[in-house]
């Protein structure tokens, strides 16, 4: 049964939703409040930012023909950390607005790549502009926690490691429609993604419009992002690797392998998170920790074994 | 008249590619492009397929500028000089290559007979399930091409199609392009003088961005003319 990649897919999407409806029974029961206000949300949210940076990150390594990019390669998640390390300074306590002032940034930065992308007329103008932002901004983050006291400064590395913990669904209303509606668009290009895999002009000969559809898929995933990193931090690797494992099980036809990343994406975050909570209680270890500690053994054991085949 | 070039200038970064270029070309002709390296054959096929924003080159008796992308698509198809290897079955590739047929609500019905029909054509039925990254080169060459035949275009361009092949990977080709020649134009920019020779119904030279003549078939002493590098000549000839 699972000889084949949509066999698989099916099993990986049923695996999915089961385990999202059951985790929130995971541990103790308490009382309804922590049920519904807490564990409910928290492993919705997990899914949704998994799913959502997974996607993202396929997009970006299709566009960009490269096996390395993430979602946060055009310097997306180091601007929002720096607008969430000048509210952090300033003394902002709030979580929505320090959000606000983490989209707002990233968004700043998204434009701002554009428009150098389409000033530089060479190909990788884009991933070079993008490139440099991103260490413009993590130099700026530096700068600020060497001058910053050291309870900022712990606050601004713990804003960066990523955080899940959500009370109510004030989040969700953002997250879930957002990652819902960018990532239904992104499906409905998956044979213009095929055809970018054998080449630019392989795609425009058989009648893509290259430029246009190149320019709204990067702007739909970094918006994305954007909104994503300034609700959950920039947690690392999911965006690169989910995309990787499911091209080396489900196969590379973007039709299939954008639906098994979006629901692997969302299962690898949700159980990430629950280890997190698990591991050692009462505290909630930062889920871009774990991501990183599973993920690495996991994806090298995945390409060695690739490899003997 | 298929193709009508009518006085064609392409600059890329500043250079002058193609110079004043004037050409027609006959439906059902199989023409062949030759000329030295850097004579212009590649960008004068990517000027025909519609990659440079002019208004010179028209197709079917429309400017290039007037059709849309996936109109564009289903009329004029170029195999590149360098094909890369895909990570997707045959199959896969042939059916995401029918892009331009399909559209949000809109099904391509026709998508698997002519999948199959042009996989039977170039003879690669049997790479169906296989992926494109195991392939040898020649069955690649074959692959691409079966991906431009089933947009079902009325003009196809190929260039340097036999860089890639073995003698009998080229007699396959031949044989396609007889076939398709029945219901297309093609044009073929070759340095293969010996191979272009047996199947080319019309000879179209290049020299640094001009036409240096057109013939019926391959004229050995122009073809010595052709090769030796000289001083750009100022006598165009309009075809």
């Amino acid at each position: 049964m699972l000889d084949t990649g949509k066999n698989r897919l099916f099993l990986l999407c049923a695996l999915s939703i089961a385990a999202v409806a059951v985790m929130p029974f995971f541990g103790s029961y308490h009382n309804n409040i922590i049920f519904y206000d807490i564990r409910i949300p928290k492993v919705l949210l997990a899914f949704f930012v998994g799913a959502g940076l997974s996607i993202n990150g396929a997009v970006f390594q299709t566009l960009f023909r490269n096996d390395l990019a993430t979602p946060y390669i055009l310097g997306v998640a180091s601007a929002a950390a720096f607008g969430a390390a000048v509210g952090i300074q300033i003394g902002v306590d709030n979580q929505m607005l320090l959000s606000a002032l983490a989209f707002l940034a990233a968004l700043s930065a998204t434009i701002i790549v554009f428009m150098l992308g389409r000033i530089s007329k060479r190909p990788g103008g884009l991933l070079l502009a993008g490139i440099a932002l991103n260490f413009f901004f993590a130099s700026l983050i530096l700068l600020m926690q060497y001058l910053a006291n050291f309870t900022v400064s712990f606050e601004i590395i713990r804003w960066m490691m990523g955080d899940l913990s959500i009370i109510g669904y004030g989040k969700l209303s953002l997250i879930i429609p957002s990652v819902l509606l960018s990532s239904a668009v992104i499906y409905r290009f998956y044979d213009e993604l095929n055809l970018f895999i054998a080449g630019e002009e392989f795609a425009k000969i058989h009648g893509v419009n290259v430029k246009q559809i190149k320019a709204a898929l990067f702007f739909l995933t970094s918006l994305s992002t954007a909104i994503i990193v300034s609700v959950a931090g920039p947690i690392g690797f999911v965006g690169m690797m989910v995309p990787h494992i499911i091209k080396m099980t489900i196969g590379r036809d973007h039709k299939y392998m954008l639906v098994g990343t979006f629901f692997f994406g969302g299962l690898f975050l949700a159980v990430s998170n629950e280890i997190g909570r698990i591991i050692v209680p009462p505290a909630q270890i930062p889920v871009g920790i774990i991501t990183s500690i599973l993920g690495g053994p996991f994806f090298i054991w995945l390409l060695i074994r690739n490899a003997k085949l | 008249m298929t193709i009508e070039i009518k006085s064609l200038d392409i600059n890329l970064s500043e250079k002058q590619i193609l110079k004043d270029i004037s050409l027609t070309i006959k439906s059902r002709d199989i023409c062949a492009l030759i000329g030295p390296n850097g004579a212009g054959k590649s960008t004068l096929l990517k000027a025909i397929a519609g990659f440079y924003p002019t208004k010179q080159v028209y197709l079917l008796g429309k400017p290039i500028a007037s059709y849309h992308t996936k109109e564009l698509a289903k009329t004029v198809s170029l195999l590149p000089q360098n094909i890369a290897p895909v990570p997707f079955t045959l199959m896969e590739f042939l059916l995401f290559s029918r892009y331009p047929y399909r559209s949000l609500f809109h099904d391509d019905r026709k998508a698997l007979s002519v999948c199959r029909e042009m996989m039977n054509l170039t003879g690669i039925e049997e790479l169906e399930n296989k992926r494109l990254d195991i392939v040898s080169g020649g069955q690649l060459e074959l692959a691409y091409l079966a991906s431009l035949l089933v947009l079902e275009p009325e003009i196809l361009l190929l260039d340097e199609p036999t860089t890639y092949l073995d003698p009998y990977y080229i007699e396959k080709l031949s044989k396609i392009i007889e076939e398709c020649s029945k219901n297309k134009t093609i044009i073929i920019a070759s340095h293969n003088l010996e191979w272009l020779s047996k199947i080319a119904t019309r000879i179209v030279a290049l020299k640094s961005g001009n036409i240096s003549f057109c013939d019926k078939k391959i004229d050995r002493k122009a073809i010595d003319k052709l090769y030796t590098p000289s001083a750009f000549s100022k006598t165009a000839s309009k075809c």
